[in-house]
């Protein structure tokens, strides 16, 4: 049994003594996160943050630690506590001592989960993400997210997701505390993250700690793996649509590792190949990440992040003499540099500086004209976080964070005849500052009962102009008995930043906007009312909530307005209410065969703008009633593994076209056809379902290049999602009837994963 | 080089696996049939009114051709327009859908109403008009700039706003002429007129002379020495809102565009009841 245990003695004796320490993971040194530790014997238990830390304190003199994590082999620890302590322990995954096994060592599944007083809160694994059967074969955070409770995929394939009612943008999306503008490649259609970089990811959609803000409906917070390699290990994946290669190098032992990973399309190059002009797709995409870790002593750590990527578009015209060429280009560039400090108090001192920035241009030639248009955002951020343990409380997170937003938004450049019908214009550059200062506070108020206070102060100005948001946050959690817990939490929350879309699609070119003198805040409270439920030893855990969100000044546009090289859309906003409520149930199963989720959501989301649908109340665009998600993993054998998703999803809401008339045009010299459209969103597109399935074979163990083969299917009964409607004509009949296409077919795919 | 290859039959053959998914059905209802009114004012020759029906995007497909129109034209209605609420004047049909009075001579300024009965469903709708003052171009002026396949003009124009008005359109049309009959006539496209609006606000410039240009996307052969079209009038709020959305909206796929109802001042029914007189001008391209 591998336990590493390391005693530092760090103060001398008092009568009630503090013991810090941290849990890793014993194959890959990973932190655990949320690792119960209970001193036995006494009521004193803590729980790991992100980095696997935790602090206890205990005036027993002899102490008896035991660790519980799932999936790991629990481990007790008796010592003499002599003086404050720091302790750090390797716990091994079960699975790798006792094969095809069903090791339920822990005390109970999801305890974790039970104990915790944060609600609306899931965390994803990179096994999960890896699990999960893909579009083309490619595993993909955002997707894997679709499949949880509360979460309602946009257009079908589509890596853009709406939260319990919310819009798109109402989405924070961080990697390594960097804001992500843009999560999709290939249009959208596959996002940013490489798996292989994933670390700790959760997402949370109520009950946010004050130290998040600035978006009304989640948080999807990424970490990038920050675990130092013991040895050089090369991994991999060669897929339909891309290929990947991850190199993770220790540079000095336990103290520097460098990590970094690429991943690009090639479809592109390949069809290069077949020398055919017909048949080429100029297309690429490529990203980049890499992490540098350096822990020059047991205190103090830093890293650095940096993700680069872009999708590339270049098409160049076959006639020589039009000169034609249309290049479409987005940019998506993130930097994080951190330092943590444990102090000598064992308290946690962090600092992180940021800088995000996403830009797309598009570029098009044609004869003597050009047209170009552009975007772009650049942030700078800084936070700062205190989370002190050593007083009468389980601990106290105080912080600020302040990030400047240089946003120009929209940049339209004509030359050559095109300038007579798109002139050259832009819209107004916006410079920003947005932050806040908060505290969060979380104590054990009974035996059974623990709650967190927290309140933010967040901030924004723009133009002169300073808006303020209060924002209390609340989460308690009630212990029924050792195996369920209740728990609440309330929510205020602002938000600053925008993205202008149209109602029907968000796309790659959307921008972001912020708040102006005219544009006012987006804010939103939330209540949630969940149960937790452990099975006991069969694996399972069950998590119910019920939620209800009320936002105003969200955004909305004018009915008729074009987005299309509008430099002026500032104009065209328009803001109003939201109000969403819902019930979600989660079921979660780990075990040593059977591993997956199944969940379900019912929910609604409706709006009401003054100025939109004669002002009367209509559904959001993705009010979809009725979400399930059954998501399985399955050992047939040692090495093989079958992997299957099956969705149902209640139709979401479309305003078609559904009749016309003719009036004279102003010269009176012929007809105008004006289209009529029902009640905004008031057609439900159909309910859909669909089933992936993969089956996974892995190499012999024992290898020194460990291979795995996916081969799989995605849509296996080539079921339409429908993504809107269109009228097409029935060649025999001759008759016009309305259809709901979809995108995406059976598509089989094969792909491969190595590591070594 | 085989490795290249194998990949390509690789992705090929995933590819030929692949299949596209039927659309599912979905059945839609429709609205009911609405009335739509157009009207048309030539001072000294009085008030034309057209009453069609809307029809479902289930006929046409979303594409429309003039027999669809002539079909949806009112065969037998009622019509009446009256003067400041006090003389009712009664349109005689000329034809299916047009109701014409040559008596009424629209004064700008005053309030007109019209009441309008489709006798075969008796669906009646009714709209209120206010008489804006006639203006007049100043200069008119169209050049045209070489761009490739397509032809554009540079239309100039310059008039004096009438005191009382504050939005005004200008529209401009290609004229075409047939060389066999050498008759000059509009180019007469009943469905999709080539005709393009410029609106004008006075808010800028006050009573001051408005002097503006704006590119015409003739979208064909155009040479110098041919002609078009330009007409100038002043018209209501609701109607230069109308307008102004058909505008925004001409340019761009039809998803990046919010979805609208087209406003009207028709109670319950469709179009515009509006009383403005144009001035019409011809130019010769340069």
């Amino acid at each position: 049994m591998a336990i590493l245990l390391s005693v530092t003695r760090v103060v001398v004796a008092q009568e009630i003594r503090t013991i810090t320490g941290r849990v890793q993971d014993a194959e890959d040194g990973s932190p655990l996160p949320f690792c119960t530790v209970k001193v036995e014997g006494t009521n004193a238990v803590a729980r790991t943050n992100d980095d696997g830390k935790f602090t206890l304190r205990t005036p027993s003199k002899k102490v008896a630690l035991t660790f519980f994590y799932i999936g790991y082999i629990s481990q007790t620890l008796d010592f003499d506590l002599k003086a404050d302590t720091v302790i750090a322990i390797t716990l091994l995954p079960s699975v790798t001592t006792l094969d095809n096994v069903v090791v339920s060592d822990e005390r109970f599944y999801g305890e974790n989960q039970i104990e915790d007083i944060r609600s609306s809160t899931t965390r994803v694994e990179a096994k999960d993400v890896l699990m999960v059967p893909g579009l083309a074969g490619e595993p993909d955070l955002i997707r894997t997210m679709q499949l949880l409770p509360g979460v309602t995929k946009g257009v079908e394939g589509s890596v853009d997701f709406f939260v319990r009612g919310g819009d798109a943008d109402q989405n924070l999306v961080l990697l390594d505390d960097a804001i992500i503008y843009n999560s999709g490649h290939l249009f959208g259609f596959m996002s940013v993250f490489n798996p292989d970089m994933l670390g700790d990811v959760q997402m949370i959609k109520g009950g946010f700690p004050a130290y998040y803000g600035g978006r009304l409906s989640s948080v999807i917070d990424i970490k990038t793996d920050g675990t130092m390699p013991e040895k050089t290990t090369f991994n991999g994946s060669v897929g339909v649509i891309s290929s990947n290669l991850t190199i993770a190098q220790p540079l000095i032992k336990d103290k520097l590792a460098v990590k970094i990973a690429g991943r690009r399309t090639y479809i592109d190059q390949l069809l290069k190949l077949t020398g055919d002009p017909d048949l080429q797709l100029p297309y690429y995409f490529y990203d980049f990440n890499g992490r540098i870790d350096f822990k020059p002593s047991p205190r103090h750590s830093f890293y650095f992040s940096n993700y680069f990527g872009a999708d590339i578009l270049d098409i160049e015209s076959d006639d020589p003499d039009d000169n034609g060429s249309s290049e479409f280009d987005i940019d998506n560039t993130n930097l994080s540099l951190g330092w943590k400090y444990l102090t000598p108090t064992n308290n946690i001192f962090s600092l992180t500086l940021t800088n995000s920035r996403f830009s797309y241009l598009v570029d098009n030639a044609f004869e003597e004209s050009t047209l170009a248009v552009s975007n772009s955002i650049t942030d700078y951020g800084l936070k700062a976080r205190y989370d002190i343990f050593n007083l009468d409380v389980e601990k106290l997170s105080v912080g600020l964070d302040v990030i400047r937003h240089a946003m120009d938004p929209l940049e339209v450049d004509a030359s050559g005849i095109v300038e007579d019908i798109f002139p050259s214009a832009r819209s107004s550059a916006v410079t920003s500052f947005e932050g806040g200062l908060y505290a969060d506070v979380e104590k054990k108020l009974t035996e059974r009962l623990s709650a967190s206070v927290g309140y933010r102060q967040s901030f924004a100005t723009v133009d002169g102009k300073l808006y303020l948001g209060f924002e209390p946050r609340l989460l308690a959690r009630y212990k029924l008995n050792e195996l369920s817990s209740l728990k609440f939490n309330f929510t205020i929350i602002s938000q600053y930043q925008h993205r202008v879309s149209s109602a029907s699609l968000s796309l790659p070119v959307d921008l972001w906007y912020s708040v102006t003198r005219d544009i006012k805040p987006q804010r939103a409270t939330q209540f949630g009312f969940g149960y937790v439920k452990s099975l006991g030893q069969s694996g399972l855990l069950f998590e119910s909530e019920v939620y209800y969100k009320y936002a105003n000044n969200i955004i909305e546009y004018q009915e008729g307005t074009n987005l299309f090289l509008n430099t002026d859309f500032e104009q065209s906003i328009i803001q109003g209410t939201a109000e969403s409520y819902g019930w979600e149930v989660l079921l979660r199963k780990k075990g040593e065969r059977l591993n997956g989720w199944a969940s379900y959501t019912l929910s609604w989301a409706n709006r009401q703008v003054d100025g939109l649908n004669g002002d009367a109340t209509f559904p959001a665009r993705y009010d979809r009633r009725h979400n399930v998600s059954i998501v399985a993993n399955y050992k047939i054998f040692k090495r093989w593994e079958i992997s299957a998703v099956w969705e149902y999803l209640s139709g979401s809401r479309f305003t078609p076209v559904v009749a016309q008339y003719a009036i004279a045009n102003p010269l009176n010299t012929g007809v105008t056809v004006e289209n009529i459209y029902p009640d905004r969103n008031s057609v439900a597109l159909s309910n859909t379902h669909r089933l992936d399935l993969s089956l996974v074979k892995k190499s012999k163990p024992g290898k020194k290049l460990y291979g795995e083969w996916r081969l799989g299917v995605y849509n296996v009964y080539n079921r339409a999602a429908p993504v809107g409607i269109q009228i097409e004509q029935n060649p025999e009949t001759g008759l016009f009837n309305y259809q709901q296409p979809g995108l995406f077919g059976m598509l089989p795919f094969i792909s491969y994963r190595f590591k070594f | 080089m085989i490795k290249n290859r194998l990949k390509i039959y690789l992705v090929a053959t995933l590819a030929m696996f692949a299949c596209e998914p039927d659309p599912l059905p979905i059945h839609l209802e429709l609205p009911a049939q609405q009335l739509v009114v157009s009207s048309l004012l030539i001072q000294g020759q009085g008030v034309t009114i057209a009453l069609t029906r809307s029809f479902s995007a289930l006929n046409s497909g979303l594409t429309t051709d003039s027999t669809l129109l002539t079909s949806l034209l009112v065969q037998e209605a009622e019509v009446l327009i009256i003067e400041n609420r006090l003389d009712t004047f009664r349109l005689q049909q000329v034809q299916d859908g047009i109701f014409v009075s040559a008596d009424i001579n629209p004064v700008p300024g005053n309030v007109y109403g019209l009441i309008a009965t489709d006798l075969q469903t008796g669906t009646r709708v009714e709209a209120e008009s206010i008489v804006t003052e006639q203006v007049q171009f100043s200069d008119t002026k169209g050049t045209l700039i070489p761009a490739g396949d397509d032809s554009l003009v540079n239309v100039s124009y310059s008039f004096n706003p009438h005191p009382d008005e504050d939005f005004y359109m200008v529209n401009v049309q290609k004229l075409s002429v047939d060389l066999d009959q050498t008759n000059l006539g509009i180019d007469l496209d009943l469905v999709v007129p080539r005709t393009f609006t410029h609106l004008v606000t006075k808010t800028d410039s006050g009573d001051q002379e408005i002097s503006d240009e704006f590119i015409f996307i003739v979208n064909e052969d155009f040479f110098t020495g041919d002609t078009l079209i330009v007409s100038l009038a002043s018209i209501g709020p609701t109607y230069y809102e109308y307008l102004e959305k058909r505008n925004n909206t001409r340019f761009g796929p039809s998803f990046v565009s919010e979805p609208y109802n087209a406003p009207s001042n028709v109670e319950n029914g469709l179009g515009f009841f509006n009383l403005h007189t144009s001035d019409n001008q011809i130019i010769i391209v340069e």
